[in-house]
């Protein structure tokens, strides 16, 4: 319709044609992404914070049943093997970290399952942009949102448990969460890929959800998991945080060899999960591309 | 079949208790084979009940140095934490599933687009919760007895035998008082968009409110007292004490009378909940939005 | 037992829809009156349709005759039996098939859909598998029998969601727009079915397809803003434009459509744009005579007319006559 009442701008439409140019990563769309999502986050402004206080739920049946078994000895059996002396304080910064892994996994995976039930995925996919930009403006957004969530739940912790931490190493708790959150993003991209491919997004997500949690050291050191197992748990990139972070908020300790260490590690991990997360991601689409099972879930 | 009208009032005459439980029936094996037509449910339903015991057992190793708590003993009469927890953990597998599975059920009909097919249906309205109950309680009830038996080989958790039975009372009263909640997660699930959000809340309240991993002496005054009523509250006692002491469990029979109780209000204060809210949606004619 | 299938006395549903902020807080309510005092009674054993454009709220009485949506005021019995007051017996004497490919599981069978329905309708096992093979066969459907929906076809879906419908043989048929986003061919398979093997059944459908309607309903409602405008057999529908002429023209350019209205004898006129072309349709008395005075408001409008045409009057028409507006808007 529009062609035959523009035939006199023909030239125009074929410079817009070919000025455009087939990115493999759009950082402009990520920005749109995000604003959207966080436009609509804005309207329902009580779901980021319930999102911070329902969690105390989670944490508070780890904190019962530890002191109910540990009782008054327990804290020393834990600082045996942990190195703090305090579990509700070890484990309440655990979950205030693992509060960002839980949005890779249900927030980031989940992103293209949410536009399918709010209707908007087909017309997301139809857009010429890649499809990994509009991944990442999801996983910018729900970081601000997870963001906000994990302090509340921090603040509710400290009133509720009466724990504190130190701030004055701030900014290196910041870089360490940036890194871990970069990561993450990586490992959000390529459970997105094994989504559209299995298309049972609640059984995918609460198994890997359960496996993560597991080998990750939230509620408990690393050392009462099995050798195998901690090798896994060094592998995901909130392990290495979690740990830094409690260093650093718990004894208020600075150590720059270790802590240079310990970002090394993380940029690894990030560079390793970016390129995991993109190549299974591309994959999937193409698999699913092939199958024309995309739009089917 | 032959004679068409006379095949449709013979169904019609098909009333009473005996049709509705055949009907929920078939609600409860449809969703079985929906779920095993997805390969990773039958991953999930195997590995489900040890994802969660096993990030107990460990927090619960990082305070105690071996498999006998003193502290606990004191509280429980129990003094072996792993027993106490896998058994309070099993029991809450099987209660999530029915808390979650109903909702999760209306939910994915509502999204595939055959709920008001269902409606559509002579089934009675009540029927479609507890003939999902029906489904949510094998499948809950399957994962019980798998984390069990897996328990007692991995963790060597003992069980007394004779208490089986007087267990399985206590199961049949507790998911009769939680089909009450069950009503409630069903009305928020059909009114609110966002009611994801009210579930988790009630159903993370009603477990952190119950001795599954840790015995109510723990909670502060007032969260006991709150505690007392609730089903859960009494049956996690009732089910771990028979599975521990057997037929000679403290307080049996005084947990099943409160059960007894509790189950009543629930079931009523659920049931009225769930008829106003099914009307209200009715009314609004919003039975396919979500 | 009454001799009308389907009673509708005064039927009236008001929605009112809240926007919120933040879930809880209102910040607007929107009244939509759906159906105003609707009255249609329908006798046993007959096809009626409910002809209208969408919105007009063919679809909100079909649902409470379906007993998913409560009145806000008025009746509705079927077969004797209230809406309201009945509603389960009312469910086991009607089949609803509402054109979505949805509302069957994809994850199940062909026959697993069909039984595991027909043991809701209280269909024992074994009638459930001999009642689902038989409908399966009369679809052409047995050789997929076992094939999971999702496997299957868009047409072959709703062959099932048919299939569903009647599994329990209800008297009461209540179709909601059965061949819409149907293939041609299907849609016509469908409708023969309809008018070939479903004679016995009192039927009630709703469709925007005026053909469909022409050729399958004994009598037709046409709806519009919830208001039943008027109700005959298609013939008698048609007759009451009899004496009208429609002219469709084909023109490049807008029209002023209000000059056009406001022309001596014009009795309705609209106009749809497609692609650039614009399609007129104007009504009145007599139209030959008005086709000079036309053709010179077009011309002097520097409208250049493509194609002109003076027509039998159609449902549409009919339709256009009475509402102003057209069925396929």
């Amino acid at each position: 319709m529009t062609v035959v009442e523009t035939t006199g701008d023909e030239g125009d439409l074929s410079a817009d044609h070919t000025e455009f140019k087939v990115r493999s990563l759009d950082w402009s769309i990520s920005k749109l992404i995000a604003l959207k999502n966080l436009r609509i986050a804005l309207r329902y402004p009580a779901n980021i914070i319930v999102w911070g206080i329902i969690p105390l739920l989670w944490i508070a049946p780890y904190l019962l049943m530890m002191t109910a078994i540990g009782g008054s000895a327990g804290n020393t059996y834990f600082s045996e093997i942990s190195g703090f002396d305090d579990f509700i304080r070890f484990v309440v910064i655990g979950w205030f970290v693992y509060m960002y892994v839980d949005n890779s996994i249900w927030g980031i995976g989940n992103t293209f399952r949410w536009e399918q039930f709010s209707g908007t995925l087909e017309p997301l996919f139809l857009a010429p942009v890649p499809r990994i930009s509009i991944l990442l403006g999801g996983a910018f957004s729900d970081s601000v949102q997870t963001t906000i969530s994990a302090l509340v739940l921090l603040a509710f912790s400290c009133l509720l448990f009466g724990v504190t931490y130190s701030v004055t190493m701030i900014l290196p708790v910041i870089i360490v969460l940036l890194l871990m959150l970069f990561a993450l993003f990586g490992f959000g991209f390529m459970l997105a890929g094994l989504i559209i491919v299995f298309k049972d997004p609640s059984v995918l997500t609460e198994l890997v959800d359960a496996v993560v949690f597991t080998v990750t050291p939230v509620n408990y050191p690393i050392e009462v998991l099995p050798k195998y197992a901690q090798v896994l748990s060094y592998l995901m990139p909130a392990t290495l945080a979690i740990g830094i972070i409690r260093e650093l908020t718990m004894t208020a300790s600075f150590e720059p060899g270790s802590y240079l260490l310990g970002v090394l590690g993380l940029l690894s991990l990030l560079a390793l999960f970016w390129a995991v997360g993109l190549a299974v991601f591309r994959y999937a689409e193409h698999w699913t591309k092939e199958r024309g099972s995309m739009g089917g879930f | 079949m032959d004679n068409d009208e006379s095949f449709n009032e013979r169904l019609m005459s098909r009333r009473g208790w005996r049709s509705e439980f055949r009907a929920a029936w078939a609600l409860s094996i449809k969703t079985w084979q929906i779920e095993l037509s997805y390969p990773l449910s039958i991953l999930w339903f195997i590995l489900m009940p040890f994802l969660w015991l096993i990030p107990m057992v460990l927090a619960g190793s990082a305070v105690s140095s071996g498999a006998n708590s003193a502290s606990l003993a004191d509280m429980t009469g129990i003094s072996d934490w792993i027993t106490y927890v896998a058994i309070g953990t099993a029991l809450m597998g099987l209660i999530i599933s029915t808390l979650w599975g109903t909702g999760m059920t209306l939910r994915r009909e509502q999204n595939v687009g055959t709920l008001e097919t269902l409606f559509t249906t002579p089934v009675g309205r009540t029927t479609f919760i507890w003939g999902n109950g029906l489904h949510n309680i094998q499948h809950g009830g399957l994962g019980v007895i798998l984390q069990l038996g897996a328990s007692i080989l991995i963790f060597g958790v003992t069980i007394n035998a004779w208490g089986i039975f007087p267990a399985l009372a206590v199961v049949a009263l507790l998911v009769i008082g939680m089909q009450g909640v069950v009503y409630a997660v069903a009305s928020i699930v059909l009114v609110a968009k966002q009611g994801w959000m009210l579930v988790e809340f009630l159903g993370s309240t009603l477990v952190l409110l119950a001795p599954l991993s840790y015995p109510l002496a723990v909670l502060p005054p007032l969260l006991q007292m709150a505690a007392a009523g609730s089903p859960l509250s009494w049956g996690a006692d009732a089910f771990r004490n028979s599975l521990v002491f057997g037929l000679a469990a403290p307080g049996l029979i005084q947990s099943m009378l409160m059960m007894l109780l509790l189950d009543a209000v629930y079931l009523l204060v659920g049931g009225i909940v769930y008829k106003t809210t099914h009307r209200w949606v009715r009314s609004r004619g919003a039975l396919a939005q979500f | 037992m009454t001799k009308s299938a389907i009673e509708i006395k005064n039927l009236t549903k008001v929605f009112i829809s809240t926007r919120r902020r933040a879930i809880i807080v209102p910040v607007e309510r929107k009244r939509v009156e759906a159906l105003k005092s609707v009255d249609l009674d329908i006798p046993r054993g007959r096809l009626y349709g409910l002809l209208g454009p969408n919105g007009a709220g063919k679809t909100t009485l079909i649902k409470i005759l379906a007993t998913l949506v409560l009145p806000t005021s008025g009746t509705a019995n079927i077969m004797g039996y209230d809406v309201l007051g009945d509603s389960s017996y009312v469910r086991a004497i009607i089949g609803v098939c509402q054109g979505n490919e949805r509302s069957i599981y994809w994850k199940l069978s062909a026959r697993e859909n069909l039984v595991f329905f027909g043991r809701l309708y209280r269909l024992t096992q074994s009638e459930a598998k001999e009642r689902a093979d038989e409908l399966l066969g009369r679809m052409d459907l047995l050789e997929k029998a076992d094939e999971k929906a999702e496997n299957l076809s868009h047409g072959m879906r709703m062959k099932i969601v048919f299939a569903r419908a009647l599994i329990h043989d209800p008297p009461i048929l209540l179709l909601d727009e059965p061949t819409q986003g149907l293939d041609p061919t299907f849609a016509t398979d469908l409708r023969q079915y309809v008018r070939d093997k479903l004679k016995d059944k009192t039927i009630l459908l709703t469709t925007h397809y005026m053909h469909e309607a022409d050729m399958l309903c004994d009598r037709i409602a046409l709806i519009n803003e919830g208001e039943i405008k008027s109700l005959g057999t298609p013939h008698e529908l048609k007759e009451r434009v009899r004496d009208y002429d429609s002219l469709h023209i084909t023109l490049r350019g807008a029209p002023h459509l209000e000059k056009i209205r406001a022309i001596d004898d014009v009795l309705a006129a609209t106009v749809r744009e497609r692609n650039g072309v614009h399609e007129l349709v104007v009504t009145a008395h007599d139209g030959y005579d008005l086709t000079r005075r036309l053709l010179n408001m077009l011309h002097d409008q520097g409208i250049r007319v493509e194609q002109f045409e003076v027509k039998e009057p159609t449902l549409d028409d009919v339709f256009l006559q009475l509402t102003g507006r057209r069925i396929e808007d």
